[in-house]
């Protein structure tokens, strides 16, 4: 193990690696600041570039733009009042009144501070749970993996969307696409209608561009978010953005409240950061002695959600790379980047392939520093880029998109399917559908399928198989809980928040 | 478009693809392998649950259209439209024309949906960014785009 780490920080600390990792964090910081730009579209768009790329150096570039995407997103929140990104929602609650009132440059020192203390406390998280999670994964037998599938999947549709049924539905259409092309055991051809292009079945990549990217390219040209430059405040000097004493020694409690919290939610499946920000506001905000400032510009209500949703990043890290399950979009498409290099997430990942975990483990640490410094130094150039001409910036995606599809297989085919995704992906959002369970089972529907089968065929069609293991056991109990806690704890709360709402406002 | 309406449409959809999905998982060959799952066992797991979900929606949109009104005023989205209609003509396009060619009246066209800008900076940038694209990728991460049929 511990020569694996030497070996991984050797490769992370590789010029190349570092040039990635600081390129990513460059194109982070830009991506998650542009509002109706998400990190997943981000990657999606970058991702193509690093398919000829070692595995190390595109791994680290896709890190640096996921980490620093985050802290992007809260550039937008603070000067504009518009999240870059969902994770920065929270942010903008304190962070646009302090803009108001002259003190951008403190906001956006805060928000890259704490983000950096929040990922920092994610990569000891990720550094000290990974190895022991995927030590403890090698011991999961096919129904045990079934059942830990499932469970990722039940709680990714509770999350991801207001209504389990359409979380559910949104799952299940994803697994239907899945059994599209060869059956992963006997090589039976289902569903193909005869079409070659379909026999290795439907890239998950490609629904990915398709899915996410699309309609996100029409949502900006059909009704853009009007940026003006009035709204764009100025930020000051260059050193107004570096913190003050007295301000970081305000930040330390939310830190460590964000940060906590923030891992704790990255490792479950589909919970994410915007969640991580809420809560640990509302943390910071119960905790504080300054409470009734938040709201109106308080240094505390802006480090909390900063630190939480940079602290997911890390730890969301943990069960892509130990189990091979996915929590968001963002981790799909790191799966899906690791698997177009031959490397598979999953429990052998470490065992097999040891430096390259452990290089991700440090790319992901590096990644922290560089959001740090450059988003320090070069906050006020950033700032900038939000005036470039939607004009061009969205024909230029449109174009990446198209490539990225094509650049997988070679195949026209593919690009073709990414739009009929992307039309999916329309209709999904046009009916309020969550595309992120559809997403999240085209990754898992293969496992699923594949672990439920081999299970059943040992014990000759006894199901009592995901009973009798106590891996598999407490896996399903899980899965039920997180059905019941949507299907009735979640209501029931919700109405009791209306309730209280209601009340208020009669008061 | 009131929420038990979209619900209805998602039951009514997912139902008819439910059923669909159903019909050709039955028509799968099987394997002869006693108490071996095949072929359409999975798919047929996903059909039901498909179906029984879809079932539920349509129970829960009908209860919560009860002395709503049915019929939705809809805008119809021209735009919307317009972008994916241009992507298809550019998808139907670009094996015979090539990525470069078939780029530069796509990106126009795209950026004309978009802000309407002046005539000079949409010939510029149309065609710039795709030449610069397609030599980026051919000679700096050796992907190799659509040439078309001439090249």
């Amino acid at each position: 193990m511990i020569q694996d780490a030497a070996l991984g920080l050797a490769q992370a600390s590789q010029f190349s690696s570092l040039v990635a990792t600081a390129v990513g964090v460059l194109l982070g910081l830009t991506v998650g600041m542009i509002p109706g730009m998400t990190i997943s579209t981000g990657i999606i768009i970058v991702l193509p570039l690093t398919f000829t790329m070692d595995p190390n150096i595109s791994i680290a570039l896709l890190l640096g733009l996921y980490v620093a995407g985050m802290t992007g997103g809260s550039f937008a929140a603070i000067l504009l009042n518009i999240p870059g990104t969902p994770s920065a929602s929270a942010t903008a609650m304190d962070g646009f009144p302090l803009t108001e009132r002259g003190e951008a440059g403190r906001a956006l020192g805060i928000a890259i501070v704490a983000s950096f203390f929040g990922g920092i406390i994610s990569f000891g998280c990720l550094y000290l749970i990974a190895p022991q999670l995927a030590e403890l994964a090698l011991q999961f037998r096919a129904p045990d993996l079934f059942s830990l599938v499932f469970f990722g999947l039940t709680i990714i549709c509770g999350f991801a969307a207001k209504s389990l049924i359409k979380g559910l539905l949104s799952a299940a259409l994803g697994l239907m696409i899945v059994t599209i092309g060869q059956d992963p055991m006997m090589g039976t051809a289902r569903f193909t209608f005869d079409n070659v292009n379909l026999l290795s079945g439907v890239h998950f990549l490609t629904a990915m561009i398709g899915l996410f990217a699309i309609p996100e390219l029409v949502k900006s040209i059909c009704s853009p978010t009007k940026l003006t430059r009035e709204s764009q405040k100025t930020i000051g000097s260059f050193w107004s953005v570096f913190p003050r004493l007295a301000d970081l020694r305000r930040v330390i409690r939310p830190v460590l409240i964000g940060g906590p919290i923030g891992s704790f939610m990255g490792l479950l499946p589909g919970a994410g950061g915007p969640i991580a920000a809420f809560i640990s506001y509302d943390y910071a905000k119960k905790s504080s002695r300054r409470a009734d400032g938040f709201g109106k510009g308080s240094v505390e209500g802006i480090a909390a959600p900063e630190s939480a949703n940079n602290a997911v990043t890390g730890s969301a890290l943990v069960p892509m790379m130990t189990l091979g399950i996915p929590g968001d979009p963002v981790t799909a498409i790191l799966i899906g980047a690791l698997l177009v290099h031959g490397l598979a997430p999953g429990p052998l990942l470490f065992l097999e392939r040891g430096d390259f975990a452990y290089g991700l483990i440090f790319s992901f640490f590096f990644a922290n520093i560089f959001n740090l410094i450059l988003a320090l130094v070069g906050v006020r150039l950033l700032v900038k880029l939000l005036n470039t001409p939607r004009a061009l910036m969205m024909p230029t995606i449109g174009l990446l998109c198209i490539i990225g599809s094509y650049a997988l297989r070679n195949s026209f085919f593919d690009i073709y399917i990414m739009l009929a995704f992307g039309v999916i992906g329309l209709v999904m959002r046009w009916v309020d559908m969550p595309v992120v369970p559809l997403l999240l089972a085209l990754v898992l529907g293969k496992p699923l399928e594949e672990n439920m089968r081999v299970a059943l065929t040992s014990s000759q069609g006894d199901y009592s198989i995901f009973f009798t293991s106590p891996f598999s056991l407490f896996f399903l109990v899980l899965a039920a809980l997180s059905i019941v806690w949507s299907l009735v704890i979640e209501p029931w709360r919700e109405k009791r928040r209306a309730a209280g709402l209601n009340e208020t406002q009669k008061a | 478009m009131s929420m038990p309406l979209k619900n209805l449409v998602i039951s009514l959809v997912m139902g008819v693809i439910g059923g669909a999905y159903l019909y050709l998982s039955l028509q799968l060959p099987e394997r002869s392998i006693q108490n071996v799952p095949g072929p359409s066992f999975f798919p047929l797991i996903i059909s039901g649950t498909i179906l029984v979900l879809a079932a539920a929606m349509l129970v829960k949109s009908l209860f919560g259209l009860r002395g709503k009104k049915l019929m939705p005023r809809l805008t119809f989205p021209g735009l919307t439209l317009a972008v994916l209609g241009w992507f298809a003509l550019y998808l139907a396009v670009l094996p015979y024309a090539g990525f470069l060619i078939a780029s530069v009246p796509f990106f126009a066209g795209l950026m004309f949906l978009c802000d309407r800008p002046r005539l000079v900076p949409i010939v510029v940038a149309s065609i710039l960014v795709p030449v610069f694209l397609f030599y980026l990728f051919r000679n700096g991460f050796s992907i190799l785009l659509p040439a078309g049929l001439w090249m």
